[in-house]
């Protein structure tokens, strides 16, 4: 009861005190918070998208026509069936009077897909609207009219029997984004594929069983069906869950919440600055209090629980206006999001978020809190060891939310190690020199006197005032160079993404290729060789060529003398040069992708026999490189140094970039000039990628500038709040006579002393650290930006000046007697 | 006596000569050939080099030239390589992935003759086996591409197997889940097929 007292004391006692609290951690948690939010709902609006992929809730697949045995097999590992659906597809050359082309065939049946379907260029939908195409009738993508030179209503031939095109499909929410979905499609119903006369002994086609659950189950508990199925069944049965396709969306989006969950840590970070110097400084003010308060008889248990539970309500409160905000604005983020992506959010309240959130702000209260409370009520000057040791639950605390605040692994553990780094070293550093500096003589200038005796006399609240500021510029620095970075490198390999790969060219005919390909108005890049062969040995050790072993040790190998601008070596050295032993006595230089090295187990150094069609060749590792994900160019996981093996039998890949010519026309051109050129086209690979990407692109844009708002709204609070505490410092000033212009002036060169170091320190660091995260996390190209960094460095001190200037000419002109009362 | 000796002496130099002799063979195909999810010892090549020594007690080398995913475009390359090693026969087992992928082949056709007639100038005999395209592809391309290899048997007057996956095809349980390439047990078929296809050359 007297904690209760206690605590209802404190608040009403110091309520623009808690009124700076509660906004400084509204600011703080409202971005993290909304992320979280964000999060669940992308999850859950990706696990919708996900099923749309697949079109059920659980998709059984099989080279061969799956038996009726194996079928109960399945049902009877199932939950309760709704509905359930076989589908087959197949290939098939189709053909129009001038043109045939191979094409997918698929089966569609009444009332599949489960999830999703098909829009028509009418803008009519099936399953919900449309009916089944009748049995002479075919619903076709658009390449396939393309292709085959046809339009809507024209006929096609396929078997021997002709079938009008009745629909042209806009949008299809089976389109498989991947390379064995790059064949244009064409839909009919099941007396339609029975009256082509395709499927007989000895056809090859994919025949699936689609499951639809009475439980609406999630997408993790159907992707452990799937594990849990496909381990007891035959192995000619392939069992699809949603996952194998959200994980293509996520690999996409993983940048973006990655990007954002940065962002939102660094104001969580700022946030927590401002809530440690708030608190420690209203602590320091009650100081007398918590003394009569023991003398009185208060335990220190009491006075412990009192400031932890008045900590604990702050802190809650602020939690509650932001849940509060997040719920009531919830109903108009989805549209408002929608709007920038093209992805319908699911922006229903998830309670769980909730109470995970609350219990999250608990244990934050009560790690932040004991170590700023427990010095001041155990009286006693403690050891530099223990205080360091009593901070460890909160800097655990930190890097364990960090953890699971970023979606890739690592992520956001090593950003906060390297922030809590950086601020044990400022103090460590700040402290020895400030302590050697001492100032303690006079100027001429009084007033540059005074504000030299102030920060080196106040070290802590110097240093507190120098890190805040400087975490301020550098995540400013930071967050829009590592955005622009990322979205530059986006939208680069968005617009120099290839639109065809050329597959199976001979090398002696990339010239003439290319003279077609220029003459369309587009290059043939990126053009490599291409020599099969398997590994025999890694370091002496055989490699087994049985069942599975023998498919990965066929691998695919190339030759280039220098890397790429987008590969990098992590491990070794560049290549010495061209090959240059005619009887292989010498190891030919190999480089080797770093995630396929660390499958493999190679490292740098290591010697690796190959047998290129018959010849036995050995090779040494001179470098491990990475492979920039971004590229979307033929790339290998092994390279050999040039003139080694140019003369093996090869093929050539190459692609075709984009431009503004015809695809269509490019397409059929190549394949009627070289007609066993494989040219595939990727458009449809990378269409729903790049329109994430621009939306991602105008995201992290907008989100940098939200936490460049937090931060100087932040930063302009601690000034005030540090102001505040001056006021004692000003009258003691005003008492001695110094004057008014000399007291200002000592601040204003205090604090923009503080300011413009700190800021030339933070534009450096996040500079660092934004190079870091490009290079190392993104993967992509630093984008140095100094028209940012000119902005953040003026800006800062100039706020700083601002503000002090306005503080500091309000309180030296108050009278004394207002002054003393406070 | 002396005739006894006489037929025990032409006995030896039979066996000496059989020892001896060892012709290379080179199977020059797809991953049909390269044994594709099966070790390569299990592929038809290595069964068909031991099935020479079994049933005829003849030391044959069989290269294995298949290299998955290729088309009649980028063999003629690997021909030129493997030749370095003057091989005797040259089975070409080509032309599955041309199908598979739909190419025009009248350039497959074309291919292949350069294929032949590389091999015909290097002295080597060559043996062509035919495929067979699965059914779902249309009876139009189905037909043009066996047409394709009829037309090679006539013009170069080949020794032609019809169908190298002959039995193996399309039966489930000889192929491996994909449904196109065969398991251990399909290459032993195919290799006893292709074995009595090739005996009169060895």
């Amino acid at each position: 009861m007297l904690i209760l007292e206690l605590v209802s004391k404190a608040l009403k006692r110091s309520k623009s005190f808690s009124l700076i609290f509660i906004l400084n951690f509204c600011l703080a948690i409202a971005s993290l918070s909304y992320l979280q939010f964000f999060k669940t709902s992308i999850d859950s609006s990706l696990d919708e998208k996900a099923k749309n992929l697949l079109g059920a809730d659980l998709v059984v697949s099989s080279r061969f026509p799956i038996s009726d045995k194996q079928k109960e097999q399945i049902k009877n590992k199932l939950p309760q069936i709704k509905s359930y659906d076989e589908g087959i597809s197949t290939v098939s050359m189709v053909a129009s009077k001038n043109r045939a082309r191979l094409m997918e065939l698929v089966q569609i049946n009444k009332g599949f897909p489960y999830y999703g379907g098909l829009t028509f260029n009418d803008n009519s939908t099936y399953p919900k609207g449309e009916n089944l195409p009748k049995k002479n009738e075919v619903w076709v993508y658009q390449e396939v009219l393309d292709l085959l030179e046809l339009k809507a209503n024209d006929t096609v031939k396929i078997g021997s029997k002709n079938y009008t095109i009745a629909k042209v499909i806009k949008e299809d929410s089976l389109k498989n984004i991947s390379f064995s979905g790059f064949m244009p499609k064409l839909y009919l119903s099941s007396e339609g594929l029975k009256r082509s006369e395709l499927l007989k002994f000895g056809s090859t086609a994919r025949y699936k069983l689609n499951y639809l659950f009475e439980q609406k189950l999630s997408n993790d508990k159907l992707e452990n069906l799937e594990e849990e199925i496909e381990s007891q069944i035959d192995r000619t049965l392939r069992i699809l869950s949603p996952n194998d396709g959200r994980d293509r969306l996520i690999a996409v989006l993983n940048f973006l919440t990655n990007f954002l969950s940065l962002v939102s840590l660094i104001s969580f970070f700022l946030g927590l600055v401002g809530l440690i110097y708030l608190y420690s400084g209203f602590l320091r003010k009650h100081q007398e209090d918590i003394t009569i308060l023991s003398d009185i008889g208060v335990s220190k248990n009491n006075l412990i629980l009192t400031y932890l539970l008045h900590l604990f309500v702050l802190i809650s409160i602020a939690t509650v206006l932001v849940f509060t905000l997040i719920s009531l604005s919830s109903q108009f983020i989805g549209p408002f999001i929608q709007k920038y992506i093209d992805f319908s959010f699911d922006f229903s309240l998830d309670y769980m978020f909730f109470v995970k959130s609350a219990v999250v702000l608990f244990v934050l209260s009560l790690s932040i809190g004991l170590p700023l409370i427990l010095p001041l009520v155990q009286r006693q000057k403690r050891k530099l060891s223990r205080i360091i040791l009593s901070f460890i639950p909160f800097v655990s605390f930190l890097l364990l939310l960090s953890h699971f605040v970023t979606p890739s692994k690592n992520i956001g553990f090593f950003f906060a190690l390297g922030v809590l780094v950086i601020i044990a070293l400022l103090f460590a550093i700040g402290s020895f020199l400030l302590k050697r500096f001492d100032f303690s003589g006079h100027l001429d200038n009084l007033a540059l006197s005074l504000a030299l005796k102030n920060i080196t006399r106040q070290k802590r609240t110097s240093l507190t005032l120098f890190t805040a500021i400087l975490l301020c510029t550098a995540f400013f620095s930071l967050i829009p160079q590592v955005g622009s970075s990322l979205s530059n490198v986006l939208s680069k390999s968005v617009e120099e993404r290839p639109r065809f790969f050329v597959v199976d060219a001979k090398e002696e005919q990339l010239e003439d290729i290319n003279k077609q390909v220029e003459k369309m108005g587009a290059k043939l890049e990126n053009i490599a060789p291409m020599i099969r062969a398997r590994i025999i040995k890694i370091n002496a050790k055989e490699q087994s060529q049985k069942g599975e072993n023998a498919r990965n040790s066929a691998i695919n190998l190339s030759y280039r003398n220098k890397l790429k601008p987008s590969e990098q070596i992590v491990e070794g050295r560049e290549f010495s040069g061209k090959y240059n032993s005619s009887d292989f006595s010498k190891p030919i230089e190999l480089s080797v992708e770093q995630r396929y090295a660390n499958r493999r187990d190679i490292s740098l150094g290591d010697t690796i026999v190959f047998d290129v069609l018959g010849l036995e060749l050995s090779a040494k590792v001179v470098n491990i490189r990475t492979v920039k994900w971004t590229e979307f160019t033929p790339n290998f996981f092994l390279l050999l140094q040039d003139a080694a093996i140019n003369d093996a039998p090869k093929t050539m890949l190459a692609t075709i970039s984009t431009g503004k010519y015809d695809a269509t026309k490019m397409l059929l051109n190549l394949t009627d000039k070289f007609p066993s050129l494989t040219v595939i086209d990727v458009k449809n690979l990378f269409e729903s990628f790049s329109t994430v990407v621009k939306d991602v692109t105008s995201i992290t844009e907008k989100m940098s500038l939200y936490s460049v708002a937090i931060g100087l709204l932040m930063s302009f609070i601690i000034i005030q709040y540090q102001m505040n505490l001056q006021k004692n410092n000003i009258l003691r000033l005003k008492m001695i006579g110094v004057k008014n212009k000399t007291i200002k002036n000592s601040f204003l060169l205090e604090f923009g002393l503080i300011s413009i170091f700190a800021s030339i320190l933070g534009i450096v660091l996040g500079s660092i650290g934004s190079y870091i995260i490009s290079d190392l996390l993104f993967q992509s190209i630093w984008d140095f930006r100094a028209d940012i960094l000119v902005l953040y460095f003026l800006l800062i001190p100039i706020i700083t000046i601002l503000v002090v200037s306005f503080f500091t000419s309000r309180i030296i002109h108050q009278k004394e007697n207002v002054l003393f009362g406070e | 006596m002396k005739k006894t000796l006489i037929i025990l002496f032409i006995l030896t130099l039979q066996v000496v000569f059989a020892n001896t002799s060892t012709k290379t063979i080179l199977f020059l195909g797809d991953s049909l050939t390269e044994g594709l999810g099966v070790s390569k010892d299990k592929a038809y090549p290595s069964l068909i080099e031991k099935l020479a020594k079994e049933k005829l007690n003849k030391n044959i080398k069989a290269i294995n030239g298949g290299v998955s995913g290729s088309t009649t475009n980028d063999a003629l390359s690997r021909l030129k390589w493997y030749l370095k090693r003057k091989p005797d026969i040259v089975f070409i087992a080509l032309g599955a992935n041309d199908g598979l992928r739909g190419l025009n082949l009248t350039q497959s056709q074309q291919n292949l003759e350069e294929i032949i007639n590389y091999t015909l100038k290097a002295n080597a005999k060559v043996l062509l086996a035919g495929m067979l395209i699965p059914p779902n592809y249309g009876p139009a391309y189905s037909k043009e591409f066996q047409d394709m290899y009829l037309k090679l048997k006539k013009k170069y007057n080949l020794k032609f197997m019809p169908f190298l996956l002959k039995d193996v095809a399309g039966v489930q349980k000889l192929n491996q889940a994909d449904g196109i390439h065969p398991n251990a047990q399909g290459h032993k078929i195919i290799a006893k097929e292709v074995f009595k296809f090739l005996k009169e050359q060895l």
